[in-house]
Order: C-alpha cells, then structure tokens, then sequence
C-alpha cells in the first residue's frame, strides 16, 4: 500500500554508494559538526551508507555527501557514531541503509521495496509516497548538533 | 516473533479456564465466559453486534472449548480443521478502525472428528498489533479506515492484519494467515501462535503475497502480489515441498487492486478491473486513492503457466472480488465470477461501525466468462443468480472441470437492516439447491470438503458457520453436498459468537 514510497524515493538513494569519505564537505567560515548516532544494527556484517541533505534537491535519492561505516564497527548496543564536521548552520535532513549483503546498494525485492534496514532523521516515514525533506529536515546551529538515526531491527 | 505479548494473563486465564473445567461445565470450557461475550441486538445493530465482543477487555486474544453440543451427527468420516481467517478486532482503547478490512485478525479452528467438535480462536500476533498495543491506539488507515495522526511505514508489512485468508500446505503440517499486499504469515496449526513472515525467497521477501492462492491437484501452490500503481504483478509458482520454483514480475494494465485469480491445467486466468489507483501524500489509507474507470472494460488476462507471458482479452465492464474454478475445454477456458456492478459503492459500504447496517451488497450476479485463447475472443453470460458471493468448489478438481459451486446469497426476504448473507446454494449446471439460514442469521463463507473414500462431488460436504444475533452465537452447520435442501446433516453450536470471518480452508485429518 505503501510502497510507492519504496519504489519511487529509496532506490534512488543508491548513488550514495559513489560516495566516499566524511571530510568531503567544503568548510565554512563559520562551521558545526553534525554527529550522527545510527543503530541498532543488529550484525557486523555490511556497511552503513549515511546520507546528508541541506536542502529538499535530490531528495532523498541523489546523495551529494555520504559517509560509509563498516558494521563492524558498532559498539556493544549496537550503534555507531558518525561525525559530518565543518557543515554550515542550517536545515539538514539525514538517510541511513544498512547495506547488509555488500552489493553496494539498497536491496530491494522485485516489487521495489526495500529489503534492508533504512531510516530518516526525524524517525520520518512515507505514506503513499516517500517522505518529504522537510519532515525529516532538523535545524544545524552553530555549535553543532547530535541526531539519532533509528534503525529497524533486523529487516524492513 | 514469538507469542508472548501477555504471557502472564494468558497463563491465568488458562489455569482459570482448567478450574471452569473441573468444575464440570461440560459443554465446553467457555461456557463459563459466554456471558461476558452473549449480545442480543436489534437488526439495525445485528453486524456490529457480531463484532463488538472482541472489541471489549474481557476478550484477551484466546477462546476456546471442549467438546461442543451437536444436534444431529456428524459424518465419521468428516475428520480435521476447518480454519477460519477475517478481521475481529476495532477497538483499541479510543481508537477504532470502521472498514471491515482493516480489523486485526482472528483465526478459528473448528476441529472435527469421531463425532465431536471443539473450536479455538486466536487474535493473531503481528508486528501491527504489537506497535498498535505498544502505542495505545490504531496508527495505521490501512484499506479503508481513517485513523488520526496515522504512523508512515517503512514496508507493508508493518500494517499487515494477515486478515484475510489462510493457505494450508505439507497436508496441513504448514499454516499460513494471508493479506494481499504484504508477506503471507507462518502460523503453527495447532497453537495458532504466529512465527513471523514468510519470506518464499530473498527476492521476494516483503512483497504482496495474494490472499487467494490456487493449488493444482499435485500441491503446487500458485500465487500472485499487486502493488498499486505499480502496474506490476508478482507471480510465484511454489512446489507442494515448500521451495519456491519461479518468481516473475510481469507489467500489466488494471492491476492496481487484483484480489484473486483462477487456474486451469495449462494457464493462470486474471480478471482484471478498470479500478485506478493514484497516490496522494494526504490519502487517509488505500480506498481514498481509488477510482472506477467507468466504461473501461474487464480485462480476462490469461498467462500459459509455461512462459507466464499474458495475453488479454476485453469483457465488459466490471468489478469483481472472486473468481470460482477455472478449466479448459478444447482451446476454451471457462469459469464464472461474483461480478459486481458498482465495486466502488460496494467496498465504501463494508463497514462495521455504522449502527445501522448499510446497505446489502445486493448486485454481484454469478457471471460465466468462455475465453476462447486460440481465437483472441472471450465473452460471458450473467446467470439468474443475483446476491451472491463467496464461491467455492472442490480441491481435488482446481483447474479441472468441476460440477459444483457453493455459494452464498442475500435471499430475497433478509431483513434489509441486517448486512450480509442469509442462504447457501449448492449450484450444479443450470440447478440450485438453496438452505435459507432465516431470520436472525447471517451465513459467513461456506466451503466445500470431500469425501475422503469417495471421488464424486456429490458425496462431500458443504460446512460454514453462521452468526445468530438474538443470541449472540455461532453455529457450524454441516450439509451433504448433493441434498443441501434437506437442510443440515449437523449442526455444531457454539457457546459464544464469532466475528463474521472472510475465508477458511478445512484442513483434512
């Protein structure tokens, strides 16, 4: 029912698979770092493809800045720290998928719908469609912010 | 998944039942509870009425007998399950969920066998239920509810009721509760407790898994999932073993809401309606995003199981929910449908919280369809018989020229306050036998069940249950297949009321 969500906005998350490296992000006269706890993550198997958004172009499927985490490194809940640093103070809205079978992209079954772990900021969700960046856009001050990005157990 | 939301009320209420028990309630354990559940009503409250005890605290997800009161007797030889699946519960605290689609489901299990009869139901476990429970209130529309500050999804699953079908296979050893736009949910057959999605391959895992699967004669199961606006349908071809043989995704026009399909011995037949779906950020759930695309024909789409590559073939406009059998005779394939006029107006109308009942689905006519496939052409006759739905026919002989169909009807006399079904018919040709439930009744889905030692049709049975709402009770009544005017063989009569259910399988022993 819901799927178009799937189908139409999450596949295209899978550019974010180009992108590579935390520090990629121009720096900013007046600069904050935005950290990122994202988990559980229930195996360290796979890696965590974590998306940036400053604003709703692309959103969320053409990722311009994107960080990649090896499960593995989770710590003992479960959860793992990701730091986007020197952004600039604004509106920004995150994306998380758990590539669980290092293909390199969201798994989807043959109707579209993911089939690996995904989240937005915000705990945002789709309906019959997928959800827009304002809801799950949350506001960067100055002196930085911490966001959880909460994964489902096991899959979707 | 595991079954253990309320482990601890559950323990006490067995130990509680046990005591009933012991004190020698013989007619069954329930009948110690069956006050808290009897519910007189007024016709115009009669559906709701059917409804409402499940809806209330003193319904904790499990009922269940001992050795039921029969009147008449049962066929010895008439031993297993029947299985029953539809939505139960509405209510949860001040929320509530008014299409009858939407409630969470319940299984019943009426078991058979050396004379005597017993039931159990369960509320079944779903990851719905438990975030639902978790949050104290309905989050999710689903098919046609509306619900306040609804929850976003990250897969259909997460509102799966698996409320609407059952699939039975491994000779009942594996027991599946079916919704139709999300995974098939494994259930263990005796417990009825949930074990979590089936998943019949990783590619396949989360899709829409059809609530009306079709089985050959040799066990394999065929099945199908829609996703609409997607115009895209998932075939699944899966052995009588259980191991997934095919999957494949064919696009196709009309298949924004396909709720069953026929097969014969060499092809899968589709009847597809010209209903549109379109998304909406603010649709409240999926019957919001419908529309009839008035004029557009049926489309009979026929696929060789070989290839699985469709053919279409135009038939007048139409709804339809199900289909009866199919088979093929020389290069024709025949079977007949439940055609509803007016399929909009009709799934608007199933709703449980009007207290007064709406109106009867009154204009579905059996409807039989000749797709003659060599020629390009297929054409269909519409039958006298008018009010009907729910067709249902051998096992032995899906795909295969069969003589019987069971069917419900709205008779003519039914109170008109009063929703639903009142008459089962046995059509055979162009003859119909009929068994008027009568006034204070209302008949769910009545199946077909042979005979085990005897292949003509005629020597099965017909079973299904009926709801009286004077007295707030449930019956099972079970018919010869060829004297269903001679009224019941038997009648198994429970302490309490079911809510009116969707479809079931009888799983023989």
């Amino acid at each position: 029912m819901t799927s178009v969500l799937h189908r139409a906005g999450l596949r295209r998350l899978l550019p974010l698979a180009l992108m590579l490296g935390g520090a990629a992000l121009a720096a900013h006269a007046r600069a904050a770092d935005l950290t990122v706890r994202i988990g559980p993550v229930d195996t360290d198997e796979g890696t965590l493809f974590v998306a940036v958004f400053g604003s709703d172009a692309g959103f969320p499927g053409v990722v311009r800045h994107g960080l990649q985490i090896p499960a593995a490194l989770r710590g003992r809940d479960g959860t793992l720290r990701a730091v986007f640093a020197d952004l600039p103070p604004g509106r920004y809205a995150l994306t998380v998928f758990h590539d669980k079978d290092g293909n390199g992209k969201l798994t989807a079954n043959l109707m579209g719908q993911p089939t690996e772990p995904y989240a937005f900021s915000n705990d945002a969700r789709g309906a019959f469609g997928p959800p827009r960046f304002e809801d799950a856009a949350f506001d960067l001050p100055p002196n930085g912010a911490s966001v959880v990005l909460s994964m489902p157990r096991g899959n979707p | 998944m595991t079954d253990d939301t309320r482990p601890a009320r559950e323990w006490s209420r067995r130990i509680w039942l046990q005591a009933m028990g012991l004190a020698g309630l013989g007619a069954g354990l329930s009948a110690g509870i069956a006050p808290a559940f009897a519910q007189a009503s007024e016709p115009g409250d009669a559906w709701a009425s059917a409804f409402r005890p499940f809806d209330g605290p003193a319904f904790q997800g499990e009922l269940r007998t001992g050795s039921l009161a029969i009147e008449g007797r049962l066929p010895a030889e008439l031993r297993g399950c029947l299985y029953r699946n539809g939505p139960a519960r509405f209510r949860l605290n001040d929320s509530r969920l008014s299409h009858w689609f939407d409630g969470d489901a319940m299984v019943q299990a009426i078991r058979l066998g050396a004379g005597q009869a017993s039931h159990h139901g369960r509320l079944l476990d779903t990851p719905k239920r438990r975030q639902e429970e978790a949050a104290g209130r309905f989050l999710y529309g689903g098919f046609g509810s509306t619900v306040s500050r609804p929850r976003g999804l990250r897969s259909p699953d997460e509102l799966n009721p698996a409320n609407i079908n059952l699939l039975a296979m491994a000779g009942g050893k594996r027991l599946y509760a079916l919704w139709e736009a999300g995974s098939a949910l494994d259930l263990d057959p005796d417990t009825l407790a949930s074990r979590g999605w089936k998943a019949w391959s990783p590619e396949t895992a989360g899709a829409p898994f059809s609530a009306h699967p079709r089985v050959d004669p040799d066990g394999t199961v065929w099945s199908f999932g829609y996703m609409p606006g997607t115009g895209k349908l998932l075939i699944y071809q899966i052995g009588a073993d259980g191991i997934l043989k095919r999957q494949a995704v064919r696009e196709l026009p009309q298949v924004d809401m396909v709720h069953d399909f026929a097969i014969t011995e060499r092809h899968l037949v589709f009847l597809l309606q010209p209903l549109v779906f379109a998304a909406r950020a603010d649709l409240r759930n999926l019957l919001d995003g419908m529309r009839w695309n008035p004029g557009a024909p049926l489309l009979a789409c026929v696929m060789s199981k070989a290839t699985l590559e469709p053919r279409l073939f135009e038939l007048p406009t139409g709804g339809v929910f199900h289909l009866g059998n199919a088979w093929e005779e020389g290069g024709t394939i025949r079977l007949g449908y439940a055609r509803a006029e007016s399929i909009m107006a009709l799934m608007q109308q199933l709703r449980v919280d009007t207290p007064a009942a709406p109106q009867a689905p009154g204009s579905s006519v059996w409807t039989e369809v000749s797709i003659d496939v060599a020629g390009g052409r297929a054409s269909q006759q519409m039958t006298d018989l008018s009010a009907i739905e729910f067709p249902r026919t051998d096992p032995r002989r899906t795909g295969l020229r069969h003589s019987l169909t069971v069917l419900l009807q709205r008779g003519p006399t039914m109170d008109p306050r009063v929703f639903g079904f009142d008459t089962v018919i046995v059509r055979e040709g162009e003859r119909s036998q009929r068994h008027a439930y009568g006034n204070g009744w209302i008949a769910e889905e009545h199946l077909y069940v042979p005979h085990p030692h005897d292949t003509r049709e005629g020597a099965g049975w017909v079973l299904g249950p009926a709801y009286h709402w004077p007295s707030g009770k449930t019956t099972l009544s079970v018919f010869q297949a060829d004297a269903l005017a001679q009224g019941p063989l038997a009648q198994v009569r429970l302490p309490y009321g079911l809510p009116p259910g969707l479809h079931g399988q009888f799983v023989a022993a």
